[in-house]
């Protein structure tokens, strides 16, 4: 039977929005029967909660925006090598930052301080990894140098930044600049209402990669104040070395994690209605230094937006543990 | 051999007469009168001198020798005690003779003077089985007892004939010894010098002629109950199988010196260690009966009392001394680093009171942490380092309820501990205008327009909760600027770290860690950076100018004096929101 001229066409639109569809549902995650987590769904998550708490609110539904990412079966996993931290390093970072006139160092349990004998200087050496110098004096204190119109241009702190790490032999290898923040300390008025800025610098951000995903956390930090000064610097950089390849949890898994952990970005004053989850990756997460780390650890990275009324109030972002239950256990044996 | 010539002879002859009449002359006793006396010179010794206290007599009947067994047989006549006060005011000569009828005038209890007795003794005859009794000191207390006793042997006791031997006796406490014996008998009808030293620390010795008979053998010291009676030539004892007897012969020129004793001076205070103003009370417990006292209690004080105290208002280490003082001299203890003083403290408030759980949509009572304990076991009780009169301690009641503070209701107000506060730290959930005490009881809402922080006392205040002083709404919390110096916070939703309290008070204090001392907004910068790893989480602070930089007092700098106000009557408000992380 013939079919008309019409009769294809539409045949061939109805196949082509049905394959469309497929593909669209083949792209969702497969325990996620939907694509919108609503209220309720994280309700039965979480029946010991109910009602508001200051602070926080579960009147929220995610969204999952984000392209489904080719996520492998194993990742590579990276032992943290601990650091050798002595009084003489220290002494020694102390002097690439010009204290030469300081007092006894001192010694703890996680960090070694050295300190000018005024006090304006120091650095500190982390024992689980990191260091920071700071200038009391300037840091995050309205002082008259460091002020907008003393500030180098962003693209000038970055040289300012990496030529200062260079000289010092400070930048280690793999790491760049992942960009630049303006801090600022502002002066109300409560006379009319306004504020005025009283105090900048521009933070400069180094991060890097490893095995070709990226590391969250602070690697470097170097803040650049008026004329181009150095007046703080915070490192969290660890050095790795392989230990070999682990199964990771799948993304849908992760995402069952997530909805388990929930999102407590989301439990801002602003109360958003919909976290609107548009990108996620696999990527490391690196402690904070305070804490002992003993391997890069693989996270899923959730990226958002928490939104309220369909506005943006504010970034999200959630990490949740890749590495499988069997892979942690046998990382705890090595 | 070469021959003398008569007129050389003659000259001699009579050179030797003349050289030898003045000798014989002095003789006191060759020709029966007694003028012999010793020279301040050759045996008294100088401190006797000083500070003396003499009594002498003239001899009334010199000639009369007379014996007993008994004191009734006493053959001197009593004399009358007179006082001089040096030797050259006694005159020369004179003579004693027989026994003060009653202690003479300023006799003293005997632990506290050293004597002298010096006399020229002549016996008639070294009676038989007898020992004459030469001087005694005896206890004023009953008349019988005596310190020692000196007494020449007759010619049949035991072969110590013509000996002179000093005992001290044994129903005193003392204990020391006999002298030795003289090598060789005295001989009647001659006339010996006899000096008879006394000492209460350095005990006895004999001189003879000028000759010393060595000292006392032994030891001991007198009974300090004991007072003075000072006897010469009268019988004092009776029994023992050795008869006493008064003395047969002459004594003369008797002098008597005793000694003040120095005293030995010493003090106990109490307290010795404290915070100024620190009174002490010092307490003389000096030995040797002096009668001043010169206090210097090391800060330029001093004082003349016998037990004095003394406040001390500077913080120090003090020497403290005392001289004690009587006729015999002085002495002078000295107590190096004796009182300690701390400075005056400034005492400084604590408080830290919260669920340390985390905020939000977590509802695991397990995750809740010790953050307020651990800052406020930290604090409470530290003084400062740079400061050390600075000190903290804490106020209110601290709670690490995991569960939910149950110590707060809604008639209690924050204010009413946190205000009474120097530094207070509130652990828990918050929002951009208030703070709750509990897990979930909104009920425990504290609002920031309640908050009273910096009415009373509070300058210093610390939230571990979600967005208090969230950047978007700041300012709103400069209405509990009122005297606070600076609030700390969070622009974020929700956190959970272990061991923020800790590192953050080590921060403040430089107290273990491994850290040095921090400015206030230094440390709790740190402490976030050092704890955080999640890029949503903000710091935050606000000060008032001028006071932004403090210290934790005690610890370095801080603004002793309240913010200041512009012309509007506002004040000067800056603040920051920082990342605690980049990436």
């Amino acid at each position: 039977m013939m079919m008309k001229k019409e009769h294809v066409i539409g045949l061939c639109l109805i196949l082509v929005i049905a394959g469309i569809c497929g593909i669209a549902f083949w792209l969702q995650p497969s325990s996620t029967p939907q694509k919108i987590l609503t209220n309720e769904s994280l309700q039965e998550q979480f029946q010991s909660i109910s009602g508001e708490v200051a602070g926080g609110s579960l009147s929220y539904k995610i969204e999952f925006t984000a392209k489904k990412p080719n996520a492998p079966e194993k990742v590579a996993v990276y032992k943290t090598v601990q650091p050798k931290v002595t009084k003489t390093n220290a002494i020694a970072f102390a002097k690439k930052f010009n204290i030469t006139d300081f007092n006894e160092p001192k010694e703890g349990d996680s960090v070694i301080s050295v300190s000018s004998k005024n006090m304006t200087y120091r650095v500190m050496l982390y024992k689980n990894g990191g260091s920071v110098y700071w200038d009391s004096e300037r840091s995050d204190t309205p002082n008259g140098i460091d002020i907008t119109e003393n500030l180098p241009t962003d693209e000038e702190a970055k040289k300012i930044a990496t030529s200062f790490l260079k000289e010092r032999d400070l930048l280690p290898d793999g790491a760049f600049v992942g960009g630049t923040e303006h801090r600022k300390v502002y002066k109300s008025n409560k006379s009319n209402g306004s504020k005025t800025v009283v105090w900048e610098d521009i933070l400069v951000w180094y991060t890097r990669e490893i095995n070709g995903m990226k590391v969250e956390g602070t690697q470097f930090e170097i803040e650049i104040g008026g004329h181009g000064d150095v007046i703080r610097f915070f490192s969290n950089w660890k050095d790795y070395e392989t230990i070999g390849e682990y199964p990771v949890k799948s993304q849908e898994s992760s995402i069952e994690t997530l909805k388990q952990k929930g999102i407590s970005t989301a439990a801002g004053p602003d109360k958003p209605d919909t976290i609107s989850i548009n990108e996620i990756y696999l990527g490391y997460e690196t402690t904070a230094v305070a804490y002992k780390e003993e391997y890069l650890e693989p996270v899923w990275v959730f990226k958002g937006e928490a939104l309220k009324n369909g506005t943006s109030i504010g970034p999200v972002k959630e990490f949740v543990p890749a590495l499988t239950e069997d892979s942690k256990k046998s990382l705890s044996s090595i | 051999m070469k021959s003398w010539k008569p007129d050389t002879i003659l000259f001699i002859t009579m050179i030797t007469i003349l050289i030898l009449i003045p000798a014989v002359s002095a003789d006191p006793l060759s020709n029966g009168t007694v003028n012999e006396s010793l020279t301040e010179s050759t045996m008294i010794p100088a401190d006797y001198v000083t500070g003396l206290n003499v009594q002498s007599d003239t001899m009334s009947n010199s000639s009369t020798t007379y014996g007993g067994e008994s004191s009734s047989n006493t053959t001197f006549a009593t004399g009358n005690a007179t006082a001089a006060t040096s030797l050259a005011a006694l005159g020369s000569p004179f003579i004693f003779n027989g026994k003060f009828a009653s202690p003479p005038s300023g006799a003293k209890s005997a632990q506290d003077y050293d004597h002298y007795v010096s006399f020229t003794m002549r016996a008639n005859s070294l009676a038989p089985n007898y020992a004459y009794d030469l001087v005694n000191r005896g206890d004023l207390s009953d008349g019988t007892h005596w310190v020692y006793n000196m007494y020449m042997f007759g010619t049949s006791s035991s072969g110590l004939n013509g000996r002179i031997q000093v005992l001290g006796y044994n129903h005193v406490t003392h204990s020391w010894a006999e002298l030795s014996p003289l090598s060789s008998p005295l001989s009647p009808l001659t006339n010996y010098s006899i000096v008879w030293q006394y000492s209460n620390i350095a005990g006895g010795e004999l001189f003879v002629n000028n000759v010393s008979q060595g000292p006392a053998t032994g030891g001991g010291t007198l009974d300090t109950s004991l007072s003075s009676a000072f006897h010469v030539g009268e019988n004092m004892y009776n029994g023992g199988g050795r008869q006493h007897s008064a003395f047969y012969g002459t004594i003369s020129n008797v002098y008597h010196f005793e000694r003040d004793l120095a005293p030995v001076a010493n003090f106990t205070g109490s307290p010795l260690s404290g915070t100024a103003p620190l009174n002490v009370t010092f307490t003389d417990t000096s030995t040797g009966s002096p009668t001043n006292w010169s206090w210097s209690f090391g800060d330029g004080n001093t004082s003349t009392n016998r037990n004095s105290s003394h406040t001390y208002t500077a913080a120090g280490t003090y020497d403290v001394s005392l001289t004690a003082t009587n006729a015999g001299g002085s002495d002078t203890e000295t107590k190096v680093e004796y009182v300690t003083v701390a400075a005056p403290q400034t005492t400084f408030y604590v408080y830290a009171e919260g669920v340390g759980m985390y905020h939000g949509t977590q509802d695991d009572l397990s995750m809740g942490n010790q953050t307020p304990g651990d800052f406020y076991n930290l604090i409470n009780g530290q003084c400062g380092t740079v400061d050390t009169d600075k000190c903290w301690y804490g106020r209110g009641i601290y709670l690490d309820d995991n569960a939910g503070s149950v110590h707060w209701s809604t008639a209690e107000q924050a204010s009413s501990y946190a205000d009474n506060a120097d530094f207070s730290v509130f652990v828990g959930h918050g929002w951009n205008d208030g703070i709750v005490f509990g897990t979930q009881n909104t009920a425990l809402e504290l609002s920031r327009t309640n908050m009273q922080l910096g009415g009373n006392q509070a300058k210093w205040v610390t939230f571990f909760a979600c967005d208090v002083l969230n950047q978007s709404t700041q300012t709103n919390w400069e209405s509990v600027f009122n005297g606070v110096h600076i609030v700390n916070g969070f622009d974020t939703h929700g956190l959970l770290y272990e061991g923020q309290g800790t590192k953050y008070a080590q921060m403040l204090t430089g107290l273990g860690g491994g850290y040095d001392r921090m400015k206030i907004r230094d440390a709790w910068r740190m402490t976030l950076q050092e704890t955080i790893n999640k890029e949503y989480i903000k710091g935050a602070y606000m000060w008032a100018n001028p006071c932004g930089n403090d210290y934790l007092p005690g610890f370095g700098d801080y603004c002793t004096s309240s913010p200041t106000k512009d012309q509007n009557g506002n004040y000067d408000i800056e603040w920051e929101n920082f990342e605690c992380i980049t990436s």
